[in-house]
């Protein structure tokens, strides 16, 4: 049963999974394409940092994309059928809805393993300026846990009732006005603020906010 | 005959004389009532100069309003007087707040301080029919004129604040810092705090620095850094301050960043050649002499002199206005000014910023085991959620 899930999510999936296999080979040649350029100069440590700036959120933002996608096809199927399919199924629901996240997370395996091997071969592929190392594996670890957090929040938020998700954008506009509200008034602690303070406590802002660098000191 | 000739002359001189005293005398007085004529028509007319600024003042006083807090003064018309009570807010909420995260100065803002000493008006972005008109103001604060904001939004009025409170920080700076000072720290104020990334920004500035001193000062010494920090000087900064590929490296750069033309650059090129691509170190070190000595004397750029002053002023528990009060005293060094400004030797100074410098050598590209184990459990959290979620039951 898994197989067919994971055949028919890919199927929904595939021109997205295309896009994001390539774009996950191609950004980490940005990344390294000024050390192909074949500097003259050997200390070009300045330059070899620069496209962070710009290669750095596209990292995140692809990861991000992958998960999101990933979330959406697992319950678009059920969403279409009305939810008739699964309720027939002779298997507990939960069983069902494990089946549903594996496939999910199978899905973004390949793009996960395909942007470490490309950060690997574009690493290697340069000499790196003295001062300086790659990250290619952390690279990847970051990418692949970004994907799999987006992806598991959607997961989640798909799954709820129409009711729980009334509530939840309640909440979520409550939390936009003392947002506001927060800001207008000067207060020290708005919803962001704890929300980033939290997110520092537990590490996670250091996975998704940390440097997305292929070659860094 | 001579002696006939010669007495009317002096009777008539005499003559003269007498018949002379009454007649300068009238002149005298109709001087005299000319004067007081002139001084009464003056007192009549300031009378009425005066009596015109009063009412005039007296109109201004109608039509708008001086509003004061702390560093700003602010001219506002009556009908925006709300207005130019937040903007004053977002001055002083921007100068306590947002001064520290927000990029310091640009460069835009930077040259747009440097050109306002003759009042002029600053177009804001936001709100296009707002103006800031910035005036010299007394004690070294700066002064603002707010016209035409009626539709200023939130947006605007935080844009305006922060504008006005850069402008009047660099104003008062540049009126408090002696020109050395002012030379040294580059142009920029110190700031109350150094962030972890303001480190890691120094730390790379002095790793990647083609000069030995910089490199030298992040492995610990401290000579070095005084040479970084520009309170000590090399005897030769060409010869001394770079190895062969550190000059090499130094040349290829600058050269790349200026992009010379014509006879400059014909005459550069064959030193160029030399240098770059034949490794030369002899004609790099003439090429150092002969175009880039004068941009010797800041290794590893501004930021290392920002960095340590932020740190001493944090050091010292002191914020940017005491800072740049202690900075201000004239007659010493640059060296002995930062020690008075932190309260130690200067070397102990240094020591401790290199240390913090050194410190911030790491990388933030490496992913740490607490934030790998934190995304795994946030994973499952929220597909454990997701599975057993209210639908499914």
């Amino acid at each position: 049963m898994l197989r067919t899930l994971i055949q028919e999510q890919t199927r929904r999936m595939l021109p997205v999974l295309a896009t994001l296999m390539v774009a996950s080979m191609a950004l980490p040649y940005w990344s390294v394409r000024i050390l192909h350029a074949g500097s003259r100069v050997p200390a070009g440590a300045t330059e070899a940092l620069m496209p962070f700036l710009v290669i750095g959120p596209a990292y995140a933002v692809c990861a991000l994309i992958l998960g999101m996608t990933a979330a959406v096809s697992a319950w678009s199927a059920d969403d279409v059928g009305k939810h008739v399919y699964a309720l027939t199924l002779p298997i507990p629901r939960w069983h069902y809805a494990l089946l549903r996240a594996v496939a999910g997370f199978v899905l973004m395996l390949p793009v996960c393993v395909t942007f470490w091997l490309a950060t690997l071969g574009w690493a290697s592929s340069v000499e790196i300026p003295p001062g300086l190392r790659a990250y290619p594996n952390a690279l990847a670890i970051r990418f692949a846990f970004t994907a799999f957090m987006s992806f598991s929040l959607m997961f989640w938020a798909g799954s709820i009732t129409k009711r729980t998700g009334r509530i939840l954008l309640g909440v979520l506009v409550a939390v936009t006005i003392l947002e506001v509200l927060g800001s207008v008034l000067g207060l020290p602690w708005t919803p962001l603020t704890l929300v980033a303070w939290l997110g520092g406590k537990l590490s996670l802002s250091s996975m998704i906010l940390g440097r997305w660098s292929l070659v860094d000191v | 005959m001579s002696s006939v000739r010669r007495f009317p002359v002096w009777t008539l001189a005499l003559l003269m004389v007498v018949g002379a005293l009454p007649v300068s005398s009238g002149a005298q007085d109709r001087l005299t009532a000319l004067r007081r004529r002139r001084d009464a028509q003056i007192a009549r007319f300031e009378a009425a100069k005066d009596s015109t600024d009063r009412a005039e003042a007296a109109a201004q006083v109608v039509a708008g309003d001086t509003l004061t807090a702390s560093a700003f003064r602010l001219f506002v018309p009556a009908t925006n007087t709300s207005l130019g009570q937040d903007l004053l807010a977002a001055a002083e909420s921007a100068l306590r707040n947002s001064w520290l995260r927000v990029p310091p100065f640009d460069t835009t803002v930077l040259s747009l301080s440097v050109e306002t000493i003759p009042p002029r008006f600053v177009r804001l972005p936001g709100s296009p029919s707002s103006e800031l008109r910035v005036t010299n103001g007394s004690g070294g604060y700066s002064a603002a004129q707010l016209t035409g904001a009626h539709d200023a939004d939130s947006a605007a009025v935080s844009e305006m604040g922060l504008t006005l409170a850069r402008l009047s920080y660099i104003r008062r700076m540049r009126s408090v810092i002696p020109g050395d000072v002012f030379a040294w720290v580059g142009g920029l104020p110190p700031f109350d705090t150094v962030s972890a990334d303001d480190w890691h920004m120094v730390s790379r500035r002095l790793r990647f620095s083609p000069s030995l001193p910089a490199q030298q000062c992040l492995d610990g010494d401290v000579r070095a850094c005084r040479v970084v920090l520009g309170v000590d000087s090399l005897a030769d900064p060409a010869h001394d301050a770079f190895d062969a590929e550190g000059r090499r490296v130094l040349v290829y750069y600058l050269l790349q960043r200026q992009r010379l033309s014509g006879a400059e650059a014909r005459d550069t090129a064959a030193m160029r050649r030399q240098c770059v691509d034949g490794r030369d170190d002899a004609a790099c070190e003439r090429f150092v002499r002969v175009y880039l000595v004068s941009q010797l004397g800041n290794f590893g750029g501004q930021s290392p002199r920002d960095s340590f002053l932020r740190f001493v002023a944090v050091r010292s528990s002191r914020n940017a206005d005491s800072a740049l009060v202690m900075l201000s005293n004239r007659g010493l060094r640059i060296a002995p000014r930062l020690e008075a400004l932190g309260g130690a030797p200067f070397d102990r100074l240094v020591g401790e910023w290199q240390q913090r410098v050194a410190g911030h050598n790491g990388s933030s590209a490496s992913v740490t085991a607490g934030s790998t184990w934190a995304a795994m459990l946030f994973t499952l959290l929220f597909c454990t959620m997701g599975v057993l979620g209210s639908r499914w039951r």
